[in-house]
């Protein structure tokens, strides 16, 4: 391991002053000085606790540098200078070609042109710039990959808008939209969970250029581009609520990707630059933190909300279950919003069908609050009713 | 102990919160019920439902007593399955049909009104107690009225293209050839509706047949006094296929007609450009619009009463919500007492969607946007309640049946051949049924005055 960071030796004087690592990998501490591998958890304040254990542990697996190479492939993400200027142009063209794809994919409702817009689109860069900024605390090229990520969202709602007033007409119902926009105005949770690991997968892969072969992989499972060209799509077309959700989609799968991908890059051994004047390190961690407060928000209040659902859902499974043994669910959405439940299920079974309104009932005694069900019944039988 | 060891403490303690958090915001999932709750059975979904679980909150905070209200779009035949399946009757129930009542007092089922819901219902309402109650007894509390002979249209589109509302029913008919020459279908309509599949063609029906043979006759037919091959349901089923079933009248067709819920019609009528013209459904119908359209003669969508034969003002189709009991039990009996009293309506009457008959309360008091639908109710115009709701189930099974199966198989009543035999085999459910009845004891069952009374009554 080399050591060519000997600033970070001053910043571990002062155990009392949070150190730039300590603070970024939000209370991990990872140790990052040289030959502070040794486990020696005894001179440190968690020695006699289990915990100070395991985090000797830690320290003494996690690398405390990056590589040359690594640090180069992660500084090559956003060419500076004169680069920069044909970089931008470059990143422009991609996305509206990408976002192009997309929306035309979306709209013939073709989940492979939707995978190759995908492929195109150049989102990544800029993101994995931004994470790895915001691990470095490094606030200029924090600043200049957001920049972009922001030119690359607008561009992106921009052509789905415009592609939508071409071709929109393709949408003969609005209220019937094709299922690959569908699938995109609803987060959930295994959205979340695909951005979160795709984000950690770009994390690890970025700064390793033997592994460089994965990352079109990553590109597809992340899916930016779509829900933005969803964004403008249904917005052309008057969906307000749609809108939103689809720009929620993408805002939590951007957090979430930022976010993992910036533990990732920190288990890599990406670290803050010291700086000599504590007061200039300071500021740099505030904006790091403050970036990391900005994407846990959206984060969390996600989260919760789909913690929310899948408890409903697993409610709604067992209720189906008492209600009609033979029955079995072959569609489910079950959401919850301003403390009621909002469940939709298409149902096939044997026989007559239970009486809907009793499984309503069953679901509002587990649930605690206002059932609104409907329910699909072999496909051609529907039942809608409300227990309150 | 050091400042390391401090902020990883923090940290624990921070997930342990984040976990705490979290738990507690799906915590509504543990909530257990307390004390026997009343349970409420009816037909009311989406923001009905939602205001009546308004009131019953009202009344909760008032007492203590919880009620449980359950809804479904297949209300009839549900209550029906819970009476043969032994599932368990609800405690209390809102019924739009005064045919159903009529069946289930035949079989024994409705508990009377205690004394004091009664003593409230003559408070409140415009019946004395000789009317309710001519021996005491009483079992239907009116609760909620509603006016069904409106036509809704876009005010912006009619004056877009230069059509003027009509005065009378020829006046409609020119209107609609007008309205077909433009890009536009004349009518949103959409029959579907779970069991009761049908009402909505038959409300149309309804109206026509008011309208052209008159109160009288209309009133025999709802009484199951007139069969229904005779000449007054035969045309009015003629005209409604004119009217709306023929070619090019309806957005969508047929396909449209059959295959979506009728709370889903009006859609087109606020696309833009607009799928159709018009729209006749009651003033409940305002529930099913987009959120925050706004109903009057300057706002999105405005109403027109369906037009008679002459300029005259037309007659109202009513139809009407009642509540019975199936339970002698002191906290349904005042809930009962609670909702037929003055304040038993008042979190849905500020909601708005509510109208109703009750004499104690002032045309101010209702939403703004109901105090159209109760001044309709105050001009007096010649009132009948909806013939299908008061028909026994087994002749409105029969009737809907046969109305939904003519839009299926030919996608309008084509020449009409086969209205006969249609109309002569649902007459045949009737005089089955009228033989089954005459030889059960007649008290059993009031076929037309008795199941005709209760009907009007529920409308108020």
């Amino acid at each position: 391991m080399t050591d060519d960071h000997p600033t970070d030796e001053p910043l571990h004087e002062s155990s009392d002053t949070p150190t730039p690592d300590e603070v970024a990998v939000t209370g991990v501490a990872v140790a990052t000085e040289p030959g502070d591998d040794s486990g020696d958890a005894s001179t440190r304040g968690g020695a006699m606790t289990a915990m100070g254990v395991v985090v000797a542990w830690v320290d003494s697996v996690l690398p405390s540098q990056p590589t040359d190479d690594a640090r180069a492939a992660i500084d090559e993400l956003i060419p500076t200078g004169d680069g920069q200027r044909e970089y931008v142009a470059r990143f422009c063209a991609l996305i509206a070609l990408s976002s192009s794809i997309a929306a035309f994919g979306l709209l013939a409702d073709s989940g492979a042109v939707v995978i190759g817009a995908m492929l195109v689109a150049p989102l990544m860069t800029p993101i994995m710039g931004a994470a790895a900024a915001v691990v470095t605390a490094d606030n200029r090229r924090l600043v200049r990959a957001l920049l972009i990520i922001a030119l690359g969202t607008f561009l992106a709602i921009l052509v789905g808008w415009a592609v939508s007033l071409i071709a929109g007409g393709s949408v003969i119902d609005v209220r019937a939209l094709p299922q690959e926009i569908r699938s995109r105005t609803f987060p959930g949770l295994l959205d979340l969970g695909v951005a979160i690991t795709a984000g950690a997968a770009g994390g690890y892969i970025q700064p390793r250029r033997s592994a460089i072969a994965a990352l079109p992989g990553v590109g597809i499972a992340v899916a930016l581009v779509p829900p933005l060209a969803t964004v403008g799509i249904t917005f052309e077309l008057g969906l307000t609520t749609e809108s939103r959700n689809a720009f929620l989609l993408y805002l939590t799968n951007l957090a979430a990707i930022v976010f993992s991908a910036g533990i990732a890059l920190l288990l890599s051994g990406f670290r803050p630059h010291a700086d000599s004047r504590r007061g200039v390190l300071r500021k740099r961690l505030l904006v790091t933190l403050f970036a990391v407060l900005l994407v846990a928000i959206p984060l969390a209040r996600h989260t919760r909300s789909v913690i929310r659902d899948l408890r409903l859902q697993s409610s709604v499974v067992k209720a189906v279950e008492v209600w009609d043994p033979d029955a079995r669910i072959v569609e489910i959405e079950a959401d919850v919003a301003n403390g009621e439940a909002d469940i939709e299920l298409l149902i096939v079974s044997r026989g007559d069908p239970e009486p809907a309104w009793a499984l309503a009932e069953r679901i509002r005694e587990r649930f605690g609050g206002p059932v609104s069900l409907s329910v699909l019944y072999q496909g051609d039988q529907h039942f809608v009713v409300e227990a309150r | 102990m050091t400042g390391t060891t401090r902020r990883r403490l923090m940290l624990v303690a921070l997930l342990g919160a984040m976990v705490l958090w979290l738990w507690q915001c799906t915590s509504a999932f543990d909530r257990g019920e307390q004390g026997e709750a009343i349970d409420v059975f009816g037909p009311w979904l989406g923001d009905d439902a939602e205001a009546f679980a308004a009131v019953l909150a009202d009344f909760t905070d008032r007492t203590g007593i919880q009620v449980h209200y359950t809804g479904s779009n297949d209300f009839d035949s549900d209550l029906r399955q819970r009476i043969t399946r032994g599932i368990g009757l609800p405690e209390v129930a809102v019924i739009p049909q005064p045919g159903l009542i009529a069946e289930l007092y035949a079989r024994n089922l409705i508990s009377p009104l205690a004394d004091d819901t009664i003593d409230a219902i003559v408070e409140n309402y415009p019946f004395t107690r000789q009317d309710l109650a001519p021996d005491g007894i009483a079992f239907l509390m009116p609760y909620r009225t509603n006016v069904k002979s409106l036509v809704w249209f876009r005010p912006d589109v009619f004056e877009e293209h230069d059509w003027a509302v009509p005065d009378t029913l020829d006046g409609l008919h020119d209107l609609v050839d007008e309205i077909g020459e433009s890009d536009i279908a004349p009518w949103c309509f959409t029959i579907a509706a779970g069991s009761s599949t049908g009402w909505a063609a038959s409300d149309w029906i309804e109206d026509l047949m008011l309208r052209r043979a008159g109160p009288e006759t209309y009133e025999q037919w709802m009484l199951g006094a007139l069969a229904f091959t005779d000449e007054g349901v035969r045309e009015a089923v003629a005209e409604f296929d004119e009217l709306v079933l023929a070619p090019g009248r309806t957005v969508g067709g047929a396909q449209r007609i059959l295959g979506e819920r009728v709370e889903d019609a009006a859609g087109p009528l606020f696309d833009d450009p607009p799928g159709c013209a018009m729209y006749r459904q009651a003033n409940f119908a305002t529930n099913w619009f987009p959120d925050g359209t706004d109903v009057g003669p300057d706002g999105d969508v405005d109403f027109f009463v369906l037009p008679g034969t002459n300029a005259d003002p037309a007659p109202l189709l009513r139809g009407g919500d009642g509540l019975i009991q199936f339970i002698d039990r002191e906290e349904v009996d005042r809930l009962m007492t609670f909702l037929a009293g003055p304040d038993g309506a008042d979190a849905w009457i500020e909601r708005g969607g509510y109208i109703s008959n009750r004499d104690t309360i002032e045309i101010d008091d209702y939403a703004e946007a109901d105090r159209p639908f109760v001044e309709l109710l105050h001009e007096r115009r010649t009132e009948r309640f909806d013939a299908s709701d008061s028909f026994l189930s087994e002749i409105r099974d029969a009737w809907l049946a046969s109305i939904t199966s003519f839009i299926a198989d030919t996608g309008r009543l084509d020449d009409l051949a086969g209205l006969d035999d249609l109309l002569a085999s649902v007459d045949q459910v009737r005089l089955d049924l009228i033989a089954e009845l005459q030889a059960a004891p007649s008290e059993d069952l009031g076929i037309d005055a008795d199941a005709a009374n209760t009907g009007d009554d529920v409308g108020g």
